[in-house]
């Protein structure tokens, strides 16, 4: 629905007063609330569902498989409903999640390693059936949750399989054993390490010199400029960047005293909405 | 050879059931009502498809644009994790440009369209994971979803596949089957006794399509004497919320 | 009709993970509807029987399990090894399947499912009882799999629980009755025990029922630790090398794999075709072969290139080193004394340069067993002495001289002794130095004529027992008294053809008549020229059990005194062949042909005709070149004459291939089944007419029948042979001073065979048409779309593309090319099965294999009646001969008479003091008189039968004559 720049003006104006009277009244750094449900489709590794209450839907499905470990280890691609595949938002969103997802060590030099040669590639496709404000935040937490309750089949160790294996003989990395694994899916065992969990993504807004974290579809539409920050084991991490949030008409940049601000909001919020996603499990 | 005994001589399929049983059917409307003005999900065995519809509303492109009627636009998005080697499907696939097409034309008997010409209704079928043809899931999700969205119809749209063992007819075959065997999707409007949907996947002999078509119809039945329970739960509930 | 919804309380899951071959794992979730209408199957249960569902026809599963006081429930490792025993009419009479062990055994061999799935479809009034309890789909009966438990340990477990039911469910305090789970696994058996189930081993439920010749029937097995703890300071076969290892060395292409094919000359050779490699892999020596069997699927690693060696020039005959066997005990290497020397001799004459690649075998992907003839080898056991009831390990020598000798266990080796025996291999450990077998059964005594026969069919896997009923019961209700329905030509698909003047032509005696023609000449001056073929497939239905045990046996296989008949003789000999004087139908091809032999017009229909008479080859000839007969048949017989003569004439000048292979006839004297004499074949110009008609039929329909679905076609092709396969003829030719034969192209091969001529031997040529057929590859089907099209090209009939049409009766090829040729023309709709390309695939191989089988068959069965007639001589006789193959140990034999082949042993024509030497590079063996035997000489021989000692197999042994 659009508003009209009588709206907007108010709606700015109301932003920037003191204090920051918000439409939702949240304050500045409280984030929406969102439901998430995990491994609701049973045919993949691990999967998650999260809604928000503006309409907000996603649902993410992780998939596996052998590869040469050199090769990419992970995908990820995005799906919106209504959008084309060709369309700029789910390719760059597509891109932002594999490159925060690619420098996470603790999964991608971990369980996704199987030898010296081959490796798991992880698909993380995600299907947003809706969306109102930006939504690389739901889908953050969508992967989060998908990624919690991801597991992968076990190995078998090469030994247990064949007491007459050779064992005089060295094997070359060329020379590497094809895995084998369990068929017993009650052995699979989970993608991330115990006690670490997956990035999780915000956006801030900044409308003159005020930021508000998780801003709706319309606080966007006034905000000169917005970022990204990704909260990685307990802080503030890489990638930030700058995200264009549809709010041509107050085109501007994002000052560098409220980009500390920013920061501590996410600070400020960035546990507890990490409790709450790891307590619904 | 097979790797599974497709219908066993004691009358069993390879998930146990017998020739004329549906796999577990759950379907719930509403189940996105934030996200558009109608929706519903459909569960048949493991398959799940989710439905969200758009509209009537007024159309984005205006050259899409009837006088007469209202125009009905489907899109299938088929999830890379639906199937189990993951597939990345687009949009412009034949296969689901077909389907997209098979489904519009379907509906257009039953939706009426006359009754809010110059609008459009847009359905987004998501199929979230697949185990045989995901033909009749879409239909069912579909019909519940236009439901929920309230969008005048004259009747339900129910839908069933069934599979050929030989002579056999096997009722709402799941991936396995359809694998091996030959299969059809069929649709029944209401309470007819009439296919107003029928879809080979491979060729099939004339002669051993009718006692196909008598299940799949009684399946189709039984499958929308399930739908019209949810449509009545759903507005009871609705009802509630207004009295409320 | 009711649709039935099922409740969520009725769904298990199934998740678990599968792993592909090409080393990827994928979670695989499945439903399973778990119900409480699975029929426990007895008679005694009136529970069940009120339960059960109807299917889909509307029928009831009527219970199979009789009133008896025992029931047994057997596990996967039984059914695969114990099958026989399963089918015997002495055991096992009500047996409970747990669905699980069906689906394992199908996993494993579908041989013995089909075997299975046979002894199931009974009913309670047989003498078998078996049902099929879908274990895992009832409510009573099915667990979840726990966690950490092993596929292995939860079927197990699931099984228990299977007999667990059967005990509790049809207990009944008046009766005794009681189901134990019969195991072999002693962790299973232990399991039972302590949750009070009922179980028992094979062995001791075999024991139980006192029958010593059931004993017999037990695979060793359950003894194999012990045997194992005694051999353990033999030395051993190298292990194979794990699956995984497997599949990454066929990846990084270290490892190939391929079929094993052992030497029939030499058990000791064997080779690997692998994909990618011209030239195939030696495999020398039992250590190297690894335990491998002729025709299983094998992992070979190639070795060095210093170890790559020649293809051996030696002989060895598996029955030369009969003294093996005795020392075996103090044997401490797999290589008997002889075979070493064997082997170091080979070494020693070894020439750098002319090294072939050779290869060890790794691992056994697939093995080719089956079951194998043989006897006790003589040294176990002497015929006549009185057994003394014990446990005896022997060993068994095969008929086939490639496998190895086999070990079983009996208690009565010698009244099995001289006897032909049936046994079946379980297992080659490799601390064991010969696969380990059971006794299957006892065919009869060693040269009684039924029971050799019997081997010949059992050797070659050729199904001989009686059609099953299910089949029979497709054949027309009618009987003999079938005749053709008049109505069927109103529909205007069926042609009246009964005016035709048509008549057959066969060999004399023959019952099933596939095939009959006509010819007349037309108003218009062209002629009209038909082949009518047996109308199989309107008697056999595509997928009904006729049609399936059909395309199981795939072809008629002819053996000297017996036929085994693909259809059952109903259709055979009487509804199907076109008999003379009787309406039958048919499947004509009809062509317009001018006089000079142009087709202006083809057409094909079914239709109704009458033959006018059967003749025999000789009597037609005799028809057509008696000139005072000038009757309808006398005359068609002429245009057939000589349009025949015109066809053969195009189809030499495209390059056919006149190829010879010596065939015999075998005239037999009276019910004794002695032979009497032995004939090559003679023929006739008729024979050549026939020939030339089919051909004709053949090509005509291949053509329409690949328009028609250029997919699954069902076709024949015949590849070149690859130039090389004629280099050792060619050598040895050259050497001879005679010219070379040109392998460009077929037609090159056909000229230069005709100038291959010794003036003063007019047989000499035939010889060379003989081995140089030799060099060719074989024919084989194919399904159109596997190919491209100038790959269908027949090279011995220069033909671009050829099928098999003309006969149905014996070949099931025809049928199927039938029923495509029927939906070409639209007389029906194909049949599904026949769309789809994998199906045909499977059909193509077995028909292939098949037909193989009934050759190889046909010559073994012509081989021992030459060996009897022989037998039958006082004398040895002395015939001529020609050297056809010269080993450094023996010379390979040909004689043209009675198309004998066999082998003159250098110990019967030198010895110590007087060595033979061989000349490799000329072909020759040169005696210590000074005397050269070299290739194609044509020499005399002493030609007797002999009975061998060890496998009391008839051969033909020669000597110089």
């Amino acid at each position: 629905m659009k508003l009209s720049n009588t709206e907007l003006e108010f709606l700015r104006t109301s932003l920037t007063g003191t204090p920051v009277i918000r439409p939702d009244s949240r304050h500045a750094g409280q984030l929406r609330p969102i439901e998430s449900e995990i491994d609701i489709l049973p045919m993949t590794y691990g999967s998650a569902r999260v809604r928000a209450p503006d309409g907000s839907d996603c649902i993410v499905g992780v998939k596996a498989k052998v590869v040469n470990r050199h090769d990419d280890l992970i995908d990820v691609s995005v799906d919106i409903a209504g959008l084309k595949d060709n369309d700029a938002l789910p390719n760059s969103l597509a891109l932002v999640l594999k490159q925060v997802l690619d420098s996470c060590p603790e999964i991608t030099n971990n369980a996704l390693i199987i030898n010296d040669k081959y490796g798991f590639n992880l698909s993380v496709d995600c299907v947003v059936l809706s969306y109102s404000s930006h939504p690389l935040v739901i889908l953050s937490a969508a992967i989060f949750q998908a990624l919690k309750s991801t597991h992968l089949p076990k190995q078998l160790d090469s030994l247990e399989m064949d007491e007459n294996m050779d064992l005089t003989k060295t094997k070359t990395a060329d020379e590497a054993e094809i895995p084998q694994f369990d068929d017993d899916w009650s052995q699979s065992v989970p993608l991330c390490p115990e006690g670490w969990t997956p990035p999780l993504l915000f956006i801030v807004s900044a409308i003159n010199n005020t930021v508000v974290i998780d801003p709706t579809i319309n606080e966007q539409l006034v905000a000169e400029a917005s970022m990204f920050f990704t909260w990685k084991n307990s802080k503030v991490s890489a990638p930030i960047e700058t995200l264009n949030t549809g709010s041509t008409p107050y085109l501007g940049a994002f000052a560098p005293e409220l980009l500390l601000e920013a920061y501590s909001l996410v600070e400020n919020c960035a546990p507890a909405l990490e409790q709450s996603l790891l307590s619904s499990e | 050879m097979s790797r599974y005994e497709i219908y066993s001589p004691e009358g069993l399929r390879v998930d146990g059931r017998r020739y004329n049983e549906l796999r577990y059917f759950k379907c719930a409307l509403g189940t996105h009502a934030h996200a558009a003005d109608g929706s519903a999900m459909v569960e048949m065995g493991t398959s799940q498809v989710v439905c969200t519809v758009k509209g009537p509303q007024e159309p984005q492109q205006r050259s899409s644009m009837d006088t007469k009627k209202a125009v009905l636009r489907v899109n299938v998005h088929v999830a890379p994790f639906s199937s189990i080697t993951r597939t990345k499907h687009t949009s412009n696939e034949k296969q689901l440009q077909e389907l997209s097409m098979n489904l519009e034309e379907t509906f257009a008997d039953v939706v009426l369209a006359h009754l809010a010409p110059r609008t459009e209704i847009i359905v987004d079928l998501h199929v979230l994971a697949q185990d045989g043809n995901i033909m009749a899931g879409c239909v069912n999700a579909m019909c519940l979803g236009l439901i929920d969205a309230g969008v005048p119809m004259l009747d339900f749209i129910a839908s069933v596949g069934v599979a050929l063992a030989d002579s056999v007819p096997l009722l709402d075959p799941n991936h396995i089957e359809c694998s091996e065997l030959p299969n059809l999707t069929v649709g029944v409007t209401g309470k007819s006794n009439k296919a107003s949907l029928v879809i080979a996947e491979k060729r099939i002999l004339l002669d051993r399509i009718k006692p196909s078509l008598d299940l799949a119809i009684m399946g189709c039945k039984t499958v929308h004497d399930i739908m019209d329970e949810q449509v009545r739960i759903r507005l009871n509930s609705l009802e509630d919320r207004i009295k409320r | 009709m009711i649709a039935k919804r099922s409740s969520k309380q009725s769904v298990a899951h199934k998740v678990f993970v599968r792993s592909t071959k090409a080393g990827n794992a994928h979670k695989i979730f499945r439903e399973q509807y778990l119900r409480d209408d699975v029929s426990c199957g007895s008679v005694k249960c009136g529970e069940c029987s009120g339960k059960a569902q109807p299917d889909f026809k509307g029928d009831v599963v009527p219970p199979v399990l009789a009133n008896t006081d025992l029931y047994c429930v057997v596990d996967t490792n039984i059914c695969l090894k114990a099958i026989d025993l399963l089918e015997h009419p002495d055991c096992f009479t009500d047996v409970v399947i747990p669905h699980t062990v069906l689906e394992e055994v199908r996993n494993q061999s579908i041989s013995v499912y089909t075997r299975l799935r046979a002894l199931t479809s009974t009913s309670f009034q047989s003498k078998k009882r078996f049902y099929v309890y879908h274990n895992e789909f009832s409510e009573s009966t099915f667990s979840q799999r726990q966690r950490m438990e092993t596929v292995n340990d939860y079927n197990d477990r699931l099984i228990r629980l299977v007999t667990k039911y059967y005990n509790e469910h049809l207990s009944n305090p008046k009766s005794s009755f009681k189901a134990v789970l019969i195991t072999n696994d002693r962790l299973n058996l232990e399991k039972c025990r302590s949750e009070n189930i009922l179980a028992a081993s094979l062995h001791d439920y075999v024991t139980e029922l006192g029958n010593a010749k059931l004993l017999d029937l037990v695979a060793i097995q359950e003894d194999a630790a012990d045997l194992k703890s005694k051999q353990k300071n033999e030395t051993s076969y190298a292990p194979y090398i794990s699956t995984s290892a497997v599949l990454s060395g066929l990846n990084s292409q270290h490892l190939h794999q391929g079929k094993l094919s052992i030497s029939r000359y030499n058990y000791l050779e064997a080779s690997v075709s692998v994909q990618g490699s011209s030239k195939p892999f030696l495999v020398i020596g039992r250590d190297m072969m690894n335990r491998a069997f002729d025709g299983d699927k094998v992992v070979v690693e190639l070795l060095p290139k210093s170890q790559w060696r020649k293809p051996l020039q030696t002989l060895t005959e598996a029955d030369q080193d009969a003294g093996a066997a005795d020392d075996e005990e103090q044997e401490s290497s797999i290589l008997s004394e002889k075979e070493r020397l064997v082997m170091l001799e080979e070494a020693r004459n070894a020439k750098p340069g002319e090294a072939e690649p050779t290869c060890k075998v790794v691992a056994v992907l697939k093995r080719n067993w089956r079951f194998y003839v043989g006897n006790i080898s003589s040294e176990f056991a002497k015929h006549g002495e009185r057994d003394s009831g014990a446990l005896r390990s022997v060993l068994v020598r095969p008929m086939d001289k490639r496998i190895s000798q086999i070990r079983i266990q009996t208690r009565r080796p010698n009244e099995l002794a001289g006897k032909r025996i049936v046994v079946a291999v379980d297992d080659w450990p490799s601390w064991s130095r010969f696969p380990q077998g059971h006794f299957v059964k006892a065919l009869g005594d060693i040269e009684d004529h039924q029971a050799e026969t019997e081997a010949i069919l059992l050797e070659h896997d050729i199904e001989f027992r009686p059609f099953p009923q299910a089949a029979m019961d497709c054949l027309p209700a009618e009987g003999d008294n079938w005749k053709p329905d008049e109505l069927v030509l109103t529909s205007g698909k069926r042609r009246d053809l009964r005016d035709l003047n048509i008549c057959s032509i066969d060999p004399p005696g023959c019952q099933d008549i596939d095939d009959a023609l006509h010819a007349h000449v037309l108003p218009n001056g062209n002629y009209s020229l038909g082949v009518h073929i047996a109308d199989v497939s309107h008697f056999v239905e595509a997928d009904t059990p006729l049609d399936l045990e059909g395309a199981l046996r795939a072809t008629s296989t002819y053996l000297v005194d017996r036929r085994i008949d693909m259809l059952p003789s109903l259709l055979g000999t009487n509804l199907c062949s076109l008999k003379p004087y009787v309406e039958r139908y048919a499947f004509s091809v009809i062509w317009e042909m001018t006089p000079e032999g142009n087709i202006v017009n083809t057409d094909f229909t079914k239709s109704l005709i009458k033959s006018r008479e059967a003749f025999e080859y000789t009597e037609a000839q005799a028809k057509h070149d008696d000139k005072s007969q000038n009757d309808d048949l006398a005359q068609s017989l002429r245009i057939l004459m000589k349009v025949s003569k015109m066809l053969k004439q195009k189809r030499l000048d495209a390059g056919a291939l006149n190829l010879a292979s010596p065939e015999v006839k075998i005239i037999m004297g009276d019910e004794m089944n002695d032979p009497t004499e032995v004939k090559i074949k003679q023929a006739v110009d008729t024979n050549s007419l026939v020939e030339e008609f089919m051909l004709l039929a053949n090509i005509t329909v291949a053509h329409k029948i690949y328009e028609h679905s250029p997919q699954t076609a069902m076709l024949r092709r015949h590849p070149a042979p690859p130039a090389t396969n004629f280099d050792v003829i060619n050598d040895q030719l050259r050497l001879k001073g005679f010219p070379q034969i040109a392998t460009s192209s077929s037609k090159a091969v056909a000229d230069s065979l005709d100038t291959i001529v010794d003036p003063k031997d007019p047989f000499f040529n035939t010889l060379i048409r003989i081995l140089a057929t030799r060099c060719m590859t074989s024919a084989e089907y194919f399904a159109a779309g596997n190919f491209a099209y100038p790959e269908f090209r027949h090279y011995g009939l220069a033909t671009e593309i050829y099928t098999h049409f003309t006969s149905p009766i014996r070949r099931y090829a025809d049928v199927i090319v039938h029923r495509q040729l029927e939906a070409a023309i639209g007389y029906k709709h194909l049949p599904p099965s026949h769309f789809v390309k994998a199906n045909l695939e499977k059909i193509v191989d077995n028909n292939n294999n098949r037909h193989r089988n009934a050759q190889l068959a046909g010559r073994a069965s012509v081989e021992y009646f030459v060996g009897k007639m022989l037998k039958s001589q006082k004398e040895p006789m002395v015939l001529e001969g020609y050297i056809i193959k010269v080993f450094s140990n023996g010379l390979g034999i040909l004689v043209p008479k009675y198309g004998l082949e066999s082998i003159i042993h250098i110990e019967d024509i030198s010895s110590e003091e007087e060595p033979a030497s061989f000349d490799e590079s000329n072909y020759a063996l040169i005696l210590a008189n000074g005397r050269k035997l070299s290739i194609f000489d044509k020499i005399n021989v002493k030609v007797e039968s002999q009975l061998h000692e060890a496998t009391g197999k008839r051969s033909v042994k020669m000597t110089l004559g």
